[in-house]
C-alpha cells in the first residue's frame, strides 16, 4: 500500500526484487546505489550470510524531488531467493507496490526460475495481493553468459501476464535502471 | 495499475504527532514511532539525529514481522509485544493494528513497567486515529507527483547509454 | 566415517567441522536444558537459519522454518543494536498467555533458541540457560581447536590478500562509491592542464588510473575502460565530459561488483578444500603412520611444480600433526601470480583450482593400493560436495569443482550434486 502524506507533500512506494537465488537481485539495488548520488539514494542495507545470499533482505531508499515540490520514495527490498527461506521471504512482500522478478538466464537454472515464479505467486496471496494485478516487470539477467536460456523460451514459461520485460547484465549495470524505471511507470499508475 | 494509498491528511497526522508527543513525555522515553509493517513510517517523535529513520523503520517492521511469524509457528494466537533488552538502551514494541505497530526506545530497564503503562494507553487512541485513516484506489492528486518521479528515472536511464556502450 | 556438518557465519566464513559425536553432545546440552527448566523444546542453529541440533519436542513444529526466521530475527536485531551503538541485545519476547521465546547468539557462529511455556518464570531461566550457553560454548570451541584445516581468519584475510596494495594507494575506488554527477545546465569548472576535463574530474581519473597500475589482474578485465580514462586525461575534448564521467562511474559499480564476486568464489573455493582435506587427512591417518601421511600430504604439496605454486606457499604443518592451509597466503601468492602472468583474478581462481587438481593426483597415488580407502575418501568427498553444490552452481564453480575430483574416480563413479 503506498503513502500519501499530504501535509508533509511526500509519496512512498515500495518495490519487491524477486527471483531465485543469486539472479541478481541484491546485484541490481548496489548498481543503483554505486550510481545515483546521496541526495536520491540514501543508505543500503544488506542482510546476508555465507558468500553473500541474502538472508532476510535488502534495503534501498530512493527518493526523488518534483519541481513542484513533492518527494517521491520509492523504497526497494530484495528477497531471498533459496526455497530454505520461504517462511521468512514472504514477510518482504507485506504492502509491496510493484514486483521485479529477476531470472537467472542460465539454462542450468530454468527450473529454479519457474519455482522461483509459483513461489512469488503464493507468497503474495498469502500476504492478501494479487498476482493478476500486481504492478509486476521482468528481468531477464545474466544475458553475458556462455550458456543462456533464449529470451523468447524464459518469456514463454514465466511471463504468462505478458508484462514489460528487460534483458540485463545487472553485475554491469545493463538494464538495470530501465527496468527500474519500468517498474516505477507501473507503480505510479502509468501503464 | 494503480496501488492502494493510505491517505495521511493534516488531521491524520497532527493526530498521531500529537500521540506520540505525550506518550514520549509520559514513558519518558527517548524516542518512539509509529509503523505500517510494510516498513512506513507514519509518525514519529524525537529520533535521534544520528540515526537514520528509514533504515530504522525497516528493520524495525522486518525485525517485528519475522519474530510475528516465528511466534505463529510456535502456535501463539496473540503475538503483540517484544522486548529487547539492551546495556543502555532498550526497545519495546507493541502492536497496534494489524497492519501498524508501535515501537518506543528508552533508557533505564527499570523503566519498562512504566513505559509498558503508557503504551497500553495510547494504544487505543493510535489504533482510533489509525483506523480513522482513508484508503483509497488513487491519491488524490498525487498521480503526476508519481509519473514525474517515473521521468526522472527515466532521464538517468538516458543519461547511462553512452555512444561507445550498448547502455 | 564421521558425518560432518559445517557452521557458517553471518561475516561468511565456515569457522567449524562438527563431527556426530559432537553434534550429539550439543544435543545432550538442549535436551537436559529442557528437562531442567520444563522448557518446551530448544534449538542450536547457525546463523544462517540451519539447525544444527534440537531437543524436547520438537515434533509438532516446523523447525527448518522457525530457523530461518530466527536467523532473520537475529540479523535485524544485531543490526537495530548496531545502530543504537549496543553490543548485543538478547531478544525475549512474552506472551501473556501462551508461549514465551529467548533467543541469543552463542558467540560468533551460532544462536540457541528456548521456547518455554508462561509457567516457567524468566528469572530463573536465564541463570539455567546461562550455564548451557557456556558448556555449548566449550564444545564449538573444542570442535574448532580439533578442526584439521586451520582457516584463515575470515574474509579479513582474503580481502586483505587480494587487496593488500590498496591501503598503499591513496584515493582507491571505493566499495560504496557514490557519485556526484554534474546538474544538468550548470557551468562546468574551468579545464586544467592538457586535458578538457574539469578540476575535480580529472583527479577522480587520475586516481582511478592510478589504482589500476597497481592491481594488474583487475586492468586486465577493464582494459577498454582503463585506457579511454587514461587517455582523456591528454586529449582535450570537452565534449566527451560526460562521456568519461559516465565511463568513470560505471567502471566503479562494475569493479565493485566483481570484487564481490570474486570474495565470494574464494570463500567458497576455500570452504570447500578445507572441508575435503579434513575429510582426506581422517581417511589417511586411519590407514598410514603419521610419518606416511606426512610424507604423502608433503609430496602433494610441493608436487605441484608450478611457477607460482599457490599450494606449497599455504601449506603447513602445526605443531599437533595437522596439515593446514593457510589461504591468506594463498590468496597473496594467487595476486602475484596474476600480476606476472597479466591475468585477471577470476582466473587466477580458476589456476588455484587447476593446482588443487594436480594436488590430488599427487595424493591419488598412496591411496591406489587400498579400494576400501579409496571409497571412503569418495564416500566423505560427495557428502562435502553435496553440501555445496547450490553455491558452486550459483557461482559457476560447480563443473570445476566436480572435474577437480575426476583423477581419484573410476569412471562411472563420479559423485552427483
Amino acid at each position: 500500500m503506498a503513502i500519501h502524506n499530504e501535509p508533509a507533500r511526500e509519496l512512498t512506494y515500495k518495490i519487491a526484487y524477486h527471483g531465485p537465488g543469486m539472479s541478481g537481485k541484491t546485484t541490481n539495488l548496489r548498481f543503483i546505489y554505486n550510481t545515483l548520488p546521496g541526495r536520491q539514494a540514501g543508505k543500503m542495507l544488506v542482510l546476508d550470510t555465507a558468500v553473500e545470499r541474502t538472508l532476510y533482505f535488502d534495503f534501498l531508499p530512493l527518493v526523488f524531488s518534483i519541481p513542484d515540490g513533492y518527494k517521491v520514495r520509492f523504497h526497494l527490498y530484495t528477497v531471498p531467493g533459496q526455497s530454505y527461506y520461504d517462511a521468512s521471504r514472504k514477510l518482504i512482500l507485506r504492502g509491496v507496490d510493484g514486483v521485479v522478478f529477476v531470472a537467472d538466464s542460465r539454462s542450468q537454472r530454468f527450473q529454479d526460475n519457474v519455482e522461483s515464479m509459483e513461489h512469488l505467486k503464493k507468497d503474495l496471496s498469502e500476504m492478501l495481493l494479487d498476482y493478476g494485478t500486481i504492478p509486476l516487470v521482468m528481468q531477464y539477467n545474466k544475458r553475458d553468459m556462455r550458456d543462456v536460456t533464449p529470451v523468447a523460451e524464459l518469456d514463454a514459461a514465466l511471463n504468462d501476464r505478458k508484462v514489460p520485460f528487460f534483458e540485463s547484465v545487472a553485475v554491469d549495470g545493463v538494464g538495470v535502471f530501465e527496468t527500474l524505471s519500468a517498474i516505477a511507470d507501473a507503480a505510479c499508475g502509468k501503464r | 495499475m494503480p496501488t492502494n494509498f493510505l491517505e495521511l491528511k493534516t488531521a491524520d497526522v497532527e493526530l498521531l504527532d500529537s500521540e506520540l508527543r505525550t506518550l514520549c513525555a509520559r514513558a519518558g522515553a527517548e524516542a518512539v514511532v509509529l509503523l505500517d509493517l510494510s516498513g512506513a513510517v507514519l509518525s514519529f517523535h524525537r529520533i535521534p539525529e544520528s540515526i537514520d529513520v528509514l533504515m530504522y523503520a525497516a528493520l524495525l517492521a522486518s525485525n517485528f514481522a519475522a519474530t510475528e511469524e516465528l511466534s505463529k509457528k510456535l502456535g501463539v494466537t496473540d503475538f503483540r509485544v517484544i522486548y529487547h533488552e539492551g546495556k543502555k538502551q532498550n526497545l519495546y514494541f507493541d502492536k497496534v493494528s494489524d497492519e501498524t505497530v508501535l515501537v518506543v526506545l528508552f533508557k533505564d530497564s527499570n523503566a519498562l513497567g512504566r513505559v509498558r503503562l503508557f503504551c497500553e494507553k495510547s494504544i487505543p487512541e493510535l489504533a482510533r486515529a489509525v483506523e480513522g485513516i482513508t484508503k483509497s484506489p488513487e491519491a488524490a492528486g498525487a498521480m503526476t507527483q508519481g509519473r514525474d518521479a517515473a521521468d526522472s528515472i527515466r532521464q538517468i536511464v538516458e543519461s547511462l547509454k553512452t555512444p561507445k556502450s550498448g547502455g | 566415517m564421521d558425518a560432518t556438518i559445517d557452521i557458517r557465519t553471518v561475516d561468511g566464513n565456515v569457522n567449524i567441522l562438527l563431527e556426530d559425536a559432537q553434534v550429539g553432545s550439543i544435543r545432550e546440552v538442549l535436551v537436559e536444558l529442557c528437562l531442567s527448566t520444563m522448557a518446551e523444546f530448544s534449538m542450536l542453529i547457525d546463523a544462517a537459519g540451519r539447525v544444527v541440533a534440537s531437543g524436547g519436542e520438537t515434533a509438532a513444529f516446523d523447525t527448518e522454518a522457525i530457523a530461518a526466521l530466527a536467523a532473520g530475527d537475529l540479523a535485524t536485531t544485531r543490526q537495530l543494536a548496531r545502530m543504537l551503538g549496543e553490543p548485543e541485545f538478547a531478544l525475549l519476547f512474552q506472551h501473556e498467555k501462551q508461549k514465551n521465546l529467548f533467543m541469543t547468539a552463542v558467540d560468533n557462529d551460532a544462536i540457541l533458541i528456548v521456547v518455554f511455556d508462561v509457567e516457567t518464570t524468566f528469572g530463573a531461566l536465564r541463570l539455567r540457560i546461562r550455564r548451557s550457553i557456556s558448556q555449548l560454548q566449550q564444545i564449538l570451541h573444542q570442535a574448532r581447536k580439533n578442526t584439521v584445516v586451520a582457516f584463515a581468519s575470515t574474509s579479513d584475510a582474503t580481502r586483505r590478500s587480494l587487496e593488500e596494495k590498496e591501503e598503499e594507494h591513496e584515493g582507491a575506488p571505493s566499495t560504496a562509491a557514490v557519485v556526484q554527477p554534474a546538474e544538468p545546465g550548470a557551468a562546468q569548472p574551468a579545464a586544467t592542464g592538457g586535458t578538457g576535463l574539469p578540476e575535480q574530474l580529472a583527479n577522480d581519473v587520475r586516481k582511478a588510473v592510478a589504482w589500476f597500475d597497481g592491481f594488474k589482474g583487475w586492468e586486465v578485465m577493464f582494459k577498454d575502460e582503463v585506457a579511454f580514462m587514461r587517455n582523456s586525461l591528454t586529449r582535450n575534448r570537452p565534449e566527451e565530459i560526460e562521456n568519461v564521467r559516465m565511463t568513470l562511474v560505471r567502471t566503479r559499480a562494475r569493479l565493485t561488483e566483481q570484487k564481490r564476486l570474486l570474495e565470494a568464489k574464494f570463500r567458497m573455493v576455500q570452504s570447500l578444500y578445507q572441508q575435503f582435506l579434513s575429510v582426506l587427512h581422517g581417511v589417511m591417518l586411519k590407514a598410514w603412520t603419521a610419518e606416511v601421511v606426512d610424507r604423502a600430504m608433503k609430496a602433494a604439496f610441493t608436487g605441484v611444480g608450478a611457477e607460482f605454486n599457490m599450494i606449497s606457499s599455504g601449506a603447513q604443518k602445526k605443531a599437533d600433526g595437522a596439515w593446514t592451509l593457510e589461504f591468506a597466503s594463498i590468496g597473496k601468492q594467487m595476486v602475484l601470480m596474476c600480476h606476472a602472468r597479466g591475468m585477471n583474478y577470476q582466473d587466477g581462481v580458476g589456476e588455484l583450482l587447476r593446482q588443487m587438481n594436480a594436488s590430488l593426483m599427487a595424493l591419488s597415488a598412496f591411496l591406489a593400493e587400498n579400494a576400501r580407502l579409496r571409497d571412503e575418501l569418495i564416500q566423505g568427498w560427495a557428502r562435502v560436495f553435496h553440501h555445496y553444490a547450490e553455491g558452486l552452481k550459483t557461482l559457476d564453480l560447480e563443473s570445476e569443482a566436480l572435474e577437480l575430483f575426476r583423477p581419484l574416480v573410476r569412471p562411472g563413479q563420479m559423485p552427483k550434486a
